[in-house]
């Protein structure tokens, strides 16, 4: 790394090489190791650093009772999402939407196949009767009466 | 100290199954931490209040959708808070006469005191005015000292993405305040 990598990375990441990304870390502190010059210049970078880094926020421990009560009053009158927002959720409204198309399609295609296939009982009955005259035109076939 | 199946990880599976102490155990641990991360981001404690609050309701809420193997819990709570912050859309507002705190007084430690408060005014402005993503980068980073990885992860993003948004923010930040004459 060289001293100009180096003071990129300082303006990039920061004063504290330790957090830099881990493939920097080793080559930065060889250069510290090597050049005085860099190592003032990591000592002037920590002061911005100071600047970002403000104090930790005071959060009083009435406030985070007063929420803590809050919050555990609201989840017991809130339900929780049910199984079925559960696998809608993460999807995407379109997703949604065409996953709906095609529950519906498929209703509509398995609707045409049962009623295709399950027959009413009058058409039952004049299939029947139509199956009872081809039986005695061929029984009158085989009797050779009416030829 | 965490007591045997009082992980977070724990905690949440009974909070998907409906048990409502068990989620008062687990806000009870990070309220504070997300309550300061929302203020952060906000800059007002009121804001901070009901984002921390909506956080938490979300949590119990969805709380099936949470998958341990994927994120730490503090990673997907403070990516709601991160989220509804950015959502609320307010910048954070900065009171400087609430800043300037007591009258002052001709001590040299009290003028110490009220310039390191200007200062740090003027580093929330230079923060504020700073994209909702480019100011989550900081506060993440400088702020919560969370890693590049951890920060990516909240940000869902790639750790060198994240670096990259990291280093625009402190570049705009340290050409702010040399305008101010900060630097």
């Amino acid at each position: 790394m060289t001293d100009e990598d180096f003071l990129r990375h300082l303006d990039d990441y920061g004063a504290a090489p330790e957090r830099w990304p881990a493939e920097l870390r080793a080559d930065a502190d060889t250069a510290l190791a090597r050049s005085p010059a860099l190592r003032t210049a990591l000592e002037e970078a920590q002061s911005f650093d100071r600047l970002l880094a403000s104090p930790a926020m005071a959060v009083d421990d009435a406030r985070v009772a007063r929420l803590l009560s809050s919050v555990g009053a609201a989840a017991r009158t809130v339900p929780q999402e049910g199984v079925v927002m559960l696998l809608l959720g993460p999807m995407q409204r379109r997703r949604v939407a065409g996953f709906c198309v095609a529950l519906l399609a498929l209703g509509w295609l398995t609707g045409g196949w049962v009623a295709g296939h399950l027959a009413s009982p009058g058409l039952a009955a004049s299939r029947g009767q139509e199956l009872a005259l081809l039986n005695d035109e061929v029984v009158t076939l085989f009797d050779g009466d009416t030829r | 100290m965490v007591e045997a199946g009082d992980t977070d990880d724990e905690l949440m599976g009974r909070v998907a199954g409906g048990d409502a102490a068990a989620f008062d155990r687990l806000a009870a641990r990070h309220m504070r931490r997300a309550v300061a991360l929302a203020q952060r981001m906000t800059g007002n404690p009121s804001d901070a209040d009901e984002i921390a609050q909506e956080a938490f309701l979300r949590v119990w809420q969805h709380a099936g959708r949470w998958d341990g193997a994927r994120a730490a819990f503090t990673t997907w709570l403070y990516r709601i808070v991160l989220n509804l912050a950015i959502d609320r859309g307010r910048r954070p507002g900065w009171s400087p006469l609430e800043e300037a705190g007591d009258p002052p007084d001709e001590r040299p430690d009290a003028l110490t005191r009220i310039a390191e408060r200007q200062t740090a005014e003027r580093v929330n402005r230079a923060l504020a005015a700073l994209p909702d993503r480019q100011r989550a980068a900081v506060v993440l980073f400088h702020q919560e000292g969370l890693s590049l990885r951890q920060a990516a992860e909240i940000l869902t993003m790639s750790e060198s993405a994240f670096a990259s948004l990291l280093a625009r923010a402190r570049a705009a930040l340290k050409s702010a305040l040399a305008t101010s004459e900060i630097l």
